[in-house]
């Protein structure tokens, strides 16, 4: 009893607990709704935020990490992914998959004599990355709305409130030196500098060259998230809109 | 002799006759499998050989063109042999194609085939860098066969990319190409969505979006 009191508890535990509880409400309102966009509107008021943000802070940051020797870059981006191994391990433990846990605690060890700079473990070992939003979808709590946020950027209400539960309950947040303190400090910058660096052309078009960046965006966001939907429930058989296409036709 | 003696009508036996039946229609069932088997997997044979045609042509384009207009003339002349133009259109626009008029989809149809070349002759030089190497292929539900491959960048800067070409097999027609994914990401499918975002958001206006293509590909030959 003395620990449901402590400050740990109260800070992390329960307001995840009522994020979990928004996100299963939000979620299961529109279980076998076509997907839509109902808050279009803000959405695209959201997405030029982003992109002005985009404008003045990350296409020049990652034009400069674009810059630096392939080895910088590489080491950059193998910190930023060490720093999701945490997660990973703790979403693992929660969908029951030890195996995937036990190779993300070791990675994390083993990388972590570098800092996460240097991948010293063979590709094979690498645990597979997954988050609260992938635990949720184990459990049936559907998407939920495309939502695009300020910062966050495109997701859905499910993935939004993933994205909080996993900075609550990120392992490293529990630890107090000064050094983890940097660590968790220095990898949301570093996340998304090496995302934006590393997609560079690939965003720089859909930004430049697109008739409508937001409706691009979006359809990409969805195509990419049906895909992974299919690859977790592989006994239902997927929509076709090209067979639909030719049934309009005839 | 037995067998000559069962085929004489007056002679056979009439258990015979429910026995020649049931084989009739064993053959009669199977016989389209059997016919159609080797057709379907010539068809995707020859769906192999279309995509190789077009990175053939692609990269030949790549490296022989003299002049913009030489390299619009190229692009256009590859969308008339290896994709059925007026269908990629019209999925492009969904249910607007049928709520438009015939001039709106002449102005459509021009102006979409005007970015389709700008973005391919401003993308000439990235296909340099880039390899196609082909990987499998297989029939897929109504009429069509899924091409798949891969792109590897030359320079090992980049991660190889997968690729899947959409081939329309409709019977008694030519193959043609019909959209590439790339990563799971259909190229059409963002088209289309793109497209329509652009109408909805004018309240159903398909000249709004003829407006957009149109001011695009000029953007695109202003900045090559």
């Amino acid at each position: 009893m003395q620990d449901l009191l402590s400050p740990i508890f109260a800070k992390r535990v329960v307001p995840l607990f009522l994020v979990i509880l928004l996100v299963g409400a939000c979620a299961n309102s529109d279980d076998g709704q076509a997907r839509g966009d109902p808050y279009e509107t803000f959405n695209r008021q959201a997405f030029g935020f982003n992109t002005k943000l985009d404008d003045v802070v990350l296409e020049p940051a990652a034009r400069a990490y674009l810059t630096t020797p392939a080895l910088a870059q590489t080491m950059l981006t193998n910190f930023a992914d060490w720093t999701t191994l945490p997660s990973t391990t703790a979403n693992s433990i929660f969908q029951g998959d030890i195996r995937n846990a036990g190779l993300g605690v070791l990675t994390f060890l083993v990388n972590g004599l570098t800092l996460g700079l240097a991948d010293l473990t063979e590709p094979q070992d690498d645990p597979v990355p997954t988050s609260f939003d992938d635990t949720m979808q184990k459990i049936n709590i559907g998407a939920g709305n495309y939502v695009v946020l300020p910062f966050l950027g495109s997701g859905t209400t499910r993935s939004h409130t993933a994205w909080v539960v996993d900075a609550i309950t990120n392992p490293l947040g529990f630890a107090s030196s000064p050094a983890v303190s940097a660590i968790r400090v220095a990898a949301p910058p570093a996340r998304a500098i090496t995302f934006r660096g590393n997609n560079y052309d690939w965003i720089n078009d859909v930004k430049y060259n697109a008739l409508d960046p937001y409706a691009r965006t979006r359809s990409i966001y969805f195509q990419s998230d049906d895909q992974q939907d299919n690859q977790t429930n592989q006994d239902e058989e997927s929509t076709d809109d090209f067979d639909d296409f030719i049934e309009a036709e005839q | 002799m037995i067998l000559m003696t069962l085929l004489k009508p007056n002679n056979r036996p009439r258990k015979w006759r429910g026995f020649l039946a049931g084989i009739f229609m064993v053959c009669a069932i199977t016989a389209p499998i059997t016919i159609t088997a080797p057709a379907q997997a010539q068809r995707v044979e020859e769906s192999v050989m279309l995509v190789d045609a077009l990175v053939a042509a692609i990269q030949d384009l790549t490296e022989n063109h003299a002049s913009a207009q030489e390299a619009y003339a190229k692009t256009d002349a590859i969308i008339n042999q290896f994709f059925d133009y007026e269908s990629i259109a019209r999925f492009c626009v969904g249910p607007y194609w049928r709520k438009a008029s015939a001039e709106q989809r002449a102005q459509y149809l021009a102006a979409f085939r005007k970015v389709l070349i700008a973005q391919t002759i401003n993308n000439l030089d990235n296909f340099n860098s880039i390899e196609y190497r082909h990987q499998s292929a297989n029939a897929k539900g109504k009429e069509w066969v899924i091409v798949n491959g891969i792109i590897i960048d030359k320079t090992a800067t980049n991660p190889q990319v997968a690729v899947a070409w959409r081939i329309r097999d409709k019977a008694g027609e030519p193959l043609y190409i019909f959209d590439l994914s790339i990563e799971n990401v259909s190229m059409l499918i963002t088209q289309r969505d793109e497209n329509t975002a652009i109408i909805r958001q004018n309240a159903g206006d398909l000249d709004a979006l003829i407006a957009r293509l149109n001011e695009q590909s000029q953007a695109i030959s202003t900045n090559n």
